[in-house]
């Protein structure tokens, strides 16, 4: 009887090829790739992103020429040089800030050129709504008269907690009161155009409506002249609260107004636990600040906003379109040649590129369901269109166009997987079609449907191109939704975070200031998709355990 | 036959496209017994019972002739509520088939159907009819678990639960037995034994014992047509063709 243990020869290559183990790690490998760039991708756009956050020691260079700088080191480059016996230069990028005097934030230093660098614990960061960050040394501080030396830090605390007050008042008056007074003064110019355009009345009767609203409208007026002065008495204290006495690398001595202070530290005295609680007040800020200095400062906000009611729109329209009309191919319609051409059609639907989408969506839900809706509803209001240019709600149906075939494909392979004896045991009881489909099949194929959806999500999040035809803009500060009556205004642009990592990393005059925005927004928006994924999947992982199919 | 019959067929044919599966079917099934039929596989016995609810009528080929009476009602009719005669005439498959829902909403389902929404009337339905398929004492403290937790023998007497629970005539049962173990097959049986006081029974089985077993008439089915009917002591004991002779001691099929 021949042995059943190997032997030299069956261990050998032969025998490892016989078995597939070189197809076993061909798949390994594969996977392996997929993981590594997954993980690369993900790793930079974190890492990049995430670490524009952290604060960095502020350095201050000698040159050899014995010019001073201050400045945060940002990167690190070998230069190239076409003189092959002249060794390679490094340069070193620092951002030295105080842009009104050097024009730009961002210099770059010949390796050569710097003496030394020392770290002075008396640098100070200025933050401001204007202009970017200031370097710089604070020498005193002018304060409702008063005058502190830099002994005195308290002072600045208080002066900046101050300013920062009266800024938020400031703020929610500008946000909540002139906001509402200005979105009702616009009613009421819209409602004397359509007054004006109503030919059914009369001359006395339309007179009489115009008096109305002349009535309220003073009325408004009269309210908004209170809130400016208001206003105006803030901007005014503002102004008024003092000023830091601050002095720059070549000795310039400047004043920077308080009021225009976003916030002040002093990065090189700062240890770990100082910087990671500053870390996370920037990457808050971040979240839900509006943006300052076209986009390169403060937050995103209402691009977040935007991206996510756009989405929740998209799966609103969506979801209940892409059951009906799944639900109408597999269940109502005979199975024939045309049911199967409408079947490849759509799944080829999902194959077109987004930017056709986009065409389409300007072409037919823009100019042609909003110009004729304008006609109808708001001819009063023309030329300036209402519902006939870009907008949040033609945004949305164009990626319900875009999404449907995935919706419909997941749907419908839920249909097929439903056993016949499931419909049969409830016709056999009585139901008729209708019952079967509400009471039983519905709720059985809602995690494939819940599939659907997070499909949808997930490719309807990351659109750009479709958009940019169809309603996102670079700045929309107006929310869609906010506090004015009938508090949903679809027929509004918005902001979009794919579109801002666009339009910060391209668009943007300052580049090396954009360039970490780009990540972080990256990251948020990777965020955000996974968040919203997330939450689907927990659901549809429910249905799924509720309606476990017969197997 | 003494008993007052509850179905009855005429020239009973059906047709799958142009293929003949049922020819001229004749037959009076008595009420509140239990009338087995049985036959080889492909005979139509399946076919044969789901035209008593007219279950046939979802396959789209399907062409029938003559007439089956329900007491003295056409059930082909065209002025019938199929609905109310699926609901006087229930089917429980060969595979249990509950539905993904509670065990509780199993057996409601067809009175929540019939549009019954008062709460105790449910409870007590839902109640009897468990009490009535002998599966109250096993689920009665978990009556809100998915139905899908139950063993196969408990499910199929959930579905026979929830066929009764509707309250009909008769009850069709599909090869009840075939996808279950010995233990659960006998208390379908007893349970049919039971059925048998307030419903008519019709089975369709492949198992000559249980034929034996558990009905009164028994009808043999062969390539589509009615071989033989009688009480099924006397087919089994005394069948007159000889084709049912070699059937049941297993000559062929």
């Amino acid at each position: 009887m021949p042995s059943l243990k190997q032997t030299e020869q069956t261990r050998s290559w032969s025998q490892w090829k016989k078995n597939g183990e070189h197809w076993v790690w061909v798949n390994a490998s594969a996977v392996a790739i997929c993981l590594i760039m997954v993980i690369g991708l993900i790793g930079l756009i974190v890492v990049r992103g995430l670490g524009h956050f952290w604060v960095n020691d502020v350095q201050q260079i000698q040159l050899q020429n014995g010019t001073l700088w201050l400045g945060e080191q940002i990167d690190t480059e070998k230069s190239i040089t076409n003189d092959a016996k002249q060794k390679s230069k490094t340069q070193i990028l620092y951002k030295v800030g105080n842009r009104e005097e050097y024009s730009l934030d961002f210099k770059w230093f010949d390796g050569e050129q710097i003496k030394n660098t020392t770290k002075p614990e008396w640098v100070a960061v200025i933050e401001r709504y204007e202009w970017g960050n200031a370097y710089g040394k604070i020498t005193n501080l002018h304060w409702q008269g008063k005058t502190y030396g830099i002994n005195e830090p308290q002072a600045l605390d208080n002066a900046l907690q101050a300013v920062q007050n009266i800024r938020e008042k400031i703020h929610t008056i500008e946000k909540n009161d002139i906001g509402r007074t200005n979105y009702q003064l616009n009613e009421i110019r819209l409602e004397r155009k359509k007054i004006k355009a109503d030919n059914s009345l009369n001359e006395i009767q339309k007179n009489k409506f115009y008096a109305q609203l002349y009535h309220k409208e003073k009325k408004i007026s009269a309210h908004y002249q209170e809130i400016k002065k208001e206003l105006d008495k803030h901007h005014k204290k503002l102004e008024e609260q003092g000023y830091v006495t601050f002095v720059l690398s070549d000795n310039k001595s400047k004043q920077i107004n308080l009021g225009h202070i976003v916030r002040v530290y002093f990065p090189n005295q700062m240890d770990v636990v100082d910087r990671t609680l500053f870390y996370f007040e920037k990457l808050w800020e971040f979240i839900i600040e509006d943006p300052r200095e076209a986009n390169t400062e403060g937050g995103i906000f209402p691009a977040i906003f935007g991206t996510v009611a756009l989405v929740m729109l998209m799966t609103l329209f969506v979801t209940p379109l892409g059951i009906i009309t799944a639900i109408y191919l597999r269940e109502y319609t005979r199975q024939g040649l045309i049911v199967r051409i409408i079947r490849i059609s759509v799944n080829n639907l999902a194959g077109v590129p987004s930017i056709v989408y986009g065409v389409f969506g300007l072409g037919f839900f823009v100019y042609f369901m909003g110009g004729s809706i304008d006609e109808l509803f708001y001819s009063f209001n023309l030329p300036s269109p209402t519902f006939g240019s870009p907008n949040m709600l033609w945004a949305s149906l164009t990626l319900t166009l875009l999404t449907l075939p995935v919706v419909i494909v997941s749907t419908e392979e839920g249909l097929n997987r439903i056993p016949r004896a499931i419909r049969e045991g409830s016709l056999a009881l009585g139901s008729t079609k209708f019952e079967v489909l509400w009471r039983i099949i519905i709720p059985m194929i809602s995690p494939s449907i819940m599939t659907g959806i997070i499909l949808a999500i997930a490719r309807a999040a990351g659109e750009v191109a479709p958009l940019m035809l169809v309603g996102v803009v670079k700045l929309a500060p107006d929310l869609v939704i906010d506090g004015n009556a009938p508090f949903i205004h679809l027929d509004r642009q918005f902001m979009h975070l794919g579109f801002h990592i666009f339009d910060v990393g391209f668009q943007s005059p300052n580049i090396e200031a954009a360039q970490p925005l780009v990540y972080a927004t990256a990251a948020l928006l990777i965020f955000i998709i996974l968040l919203l994924n997330i939450t689907t999947i927990i659901i549809r992982n429910n249905l799924r355990e509720k309606y476990k199919a017969l197997e | 036959m003494a008993a007052p019959i509850a179905l009855t067929t005429k020239n009973w044919c059906l047709k799958y496209g142009k293929t003949e599966a049922l020819k001229n079917l004749n037959i009076e099934i008595p009420e509140k017994k239990v009338t087995a039929f049985i036959g080889p596989s492909g005979c139509g016995k399946s076919t044969f019972l789901r035209c008593f609810n007219r279950m046939n009528d979802l396959i789209d080929n399907v062409s029938v002739e003559g007439k089956i009476m329900l007491y003295d009602e056409d059930i082909y009719d065209p002025r019938v509520d199929i609905s109310i005669l699926r609901q006087s005439v229930g089917l429980v498959f060969q595979k249990p088939n509950p539905f993904p829902k509670s065990i509780f909403e199993n057996v409601a389902y067809g009175l929540r159907i019939q549009g019954k929404k008062n709460k105790t009337e449910l409870q007590d339905t839902v109640e009897w009819a468990l009490k009535n398929a002998n599966l109250w004492n096993e689920v009665h403290n978990r009556l809100n678990d998915n139905s899908l937790s139950l063993s196969g023998g408990q499910q199929q007497r959930l579905v026979i639960a929830r066929a009764i629970a509707v309250k009909p005539q008769v009850m069709l049962l599909d090869e009840p037995t075939s996808a279950l173990d010995p233990l659960s097959t006998l208390k379908i049986e007893e349970l049919i034994l039971q059925l048998k006081q307030d419903y008519t029974v019709v089975i369709v089985t492949h198992n000559m014992q249980q034929a034996a077993r558990v009905s009164d008439y028994t009808a043999f089915l062969y390539l589509g047509e009615l071989i033989e009917f009688n009480e099924t002591t006397k087919i089994f004991s005394t069948p007159k063709e000889k084709q049912t002779e070699d059937y049941i001691t297993g000559r062929f099929g």
